[in-house]
């Protein structure tokens, strides 16, 4: 039989030490309520951003020209992902139930991916609009986010790497 | 033997259920998931949602005093209840007094403290020290949160408080520690600012990272001088 890896070990140390097994009950077939629990934090994330997006004029998160359609999408995405969670099943029930860690994970996991998935659409949808990634010079942290959208960013940080590599 | 008053605000308060209604609203708000996910969303809306760079800079501290107020509380209340195992005293449906539980309910965790509070407390205080509106609305959040699992009947008041108590109390002592986790934080908020995804920390490159923990590095320079 193969040694267990040492990270493996570690990990069953510290579940066993906070009991976290022992601790979990059984809350029956989880898969479907994580999955309409994601889609819960997923849209109404990327209507949240594109709020955010509109009051800021944040360029690389909206994906519309005016704040108003902005405003109205991230009230509706919003609104939207409330009823579909909550119309697709009884969520007081005893089981399935989602348990704190897995609340936690789902939710970490919806807003990095509506993160995600807003940059990479607000680029696509403005990829004409894109001035010149390479030799601009945009504001460190967020305020770039204003003036162009994301995909140039990341263009720019990575050759800017590159050059400090060489 | 008389009832202790927090036997006796609980059956108030929970004896306020049995209208419809409001039942249905009260349900719907002591759900395990609408008012965490809730209050995420402000989380995000203050990341991302300030004009001006220093309130940015002031809701992303919140933002982050939060979260690890949240994480910190949730290992506390944890380590009591499991490891501990700290368990005063049974759910108000197995208690043996009156009672209306407005949905069916298995617990995974003891009734005190109230780990929900707890969570909605600890978001709050964190995002209350860096942005006092905001704050001020995810305390009222989460009382009509704590309110909300005294009327199912599935706390009692005195869970709720405890809850609250002890985030208020691990969130603010960690915002005033968080340094003693360095370089871990400066690292983090550094990796996001440079991929444009914040605005913390204010002086930042990466030649100013102090690599090494700051504990250590007091005791380096004590041993040095």
């Amino acid at each position: 039989m193969n040694a267990p890896y040492p990270s493996d070990m570690i990990i069953s140390k510290v579940l066993f030490f906070f009991k976290y097994e022992a601790a979990a009950p059984d809350v029956g077939d989880t898969k479907l309520l994580s999955l309409f629990f994601f889609v819960f934090v997923f849209l109404g994330s990327v209507g949240v951003l594109q709020i955010a997006a509109s009051y800021n004029r944040m360029k690389a998160l909206s994906f519309f020209r005016g704040p108003k359609t902005g405003y109205v999408f991230g009230v509706c995405a919003i609104l939207g992902s409330i009823l579909i969670f909550y119309l697709t099943g009884d969520r007081n029930v005893i089981a399935p139930r989602l348990e704190g860690g897995q609340v936690l994970g789902l939710t970490f996991l919806g807003l990095a991916t509506a993160v995600v998935a807003t940059l990479a659409i607000a680029s696509y949808i403005k990829r004409k609009q894109v001035v010149d990634g390479l030799d601009e010079q945009y504001p460190d942290g967020m305020e770039a986010l204003d003036q162009e959208v994301y995909l140039p960013l990341m263009k720019r940080l990575w050759s800017t790497l590159k050059k400090k590599g060489q | 033997m008389g009832m202790s008053p927090d036997w006796r605000l609980f059956e108030w308060v929970n004896g306020l259920s049995g209208n419809a209604l409001v039942d249905a609203l009260m349900k719907f708000i002591a759900n395990d998931y609408f008012v965490p996910v809730i209050v995420t969303f402000i989380l995000l809306g203050l990341w991302f949602g300030a004009r001006s760079l220093v309130q940015r800079r002031l809701n992303q501290w919140g933002v982050v005093w939060a979260a690890v107020g949240v994480g910190f509380t949730n290992l506390f209340i944890q380590v009591l209840n499991v490891n501990i195992g700290f368990d005063p005293w049974p759910r108000p449906f197995d208690a043996g007094h009156n009672y209306n539980l407005v949905f069916g309910y298995v617990p995974s965790d003891p009734s005190f403290p109230a780990n929900s509070a707890a969570v909605a407390f600890a978001f709050a205080t964190g995002v209350f020290m860096g942005n006092r509106k905001a704050g001020t609305v995810i305390y009222i959040i989460a009382t009509l949160w704590g309110f909300s699992r005294v009327y199912v009947g599935i706390h009692y008041p005195l869970d709720i408080l405890g809850g609250a108590f002890i985030a208020i109390l691990l969130t603010y002592l960690f915002k005033k520690v968080l340094f003693l986790f360095e370089p871990l934080p400066t690292l983090l908020l550094g990796i996001a600012k440079t991929l444009h995804l914040a605005d913390i920390p204010e002086e930042f490159s990466w030649k100013s990272i102090n690599w090494r923990p700051t504990i250590a590095t007091k005791w380096w320079r004590k041993e040095r001088s």
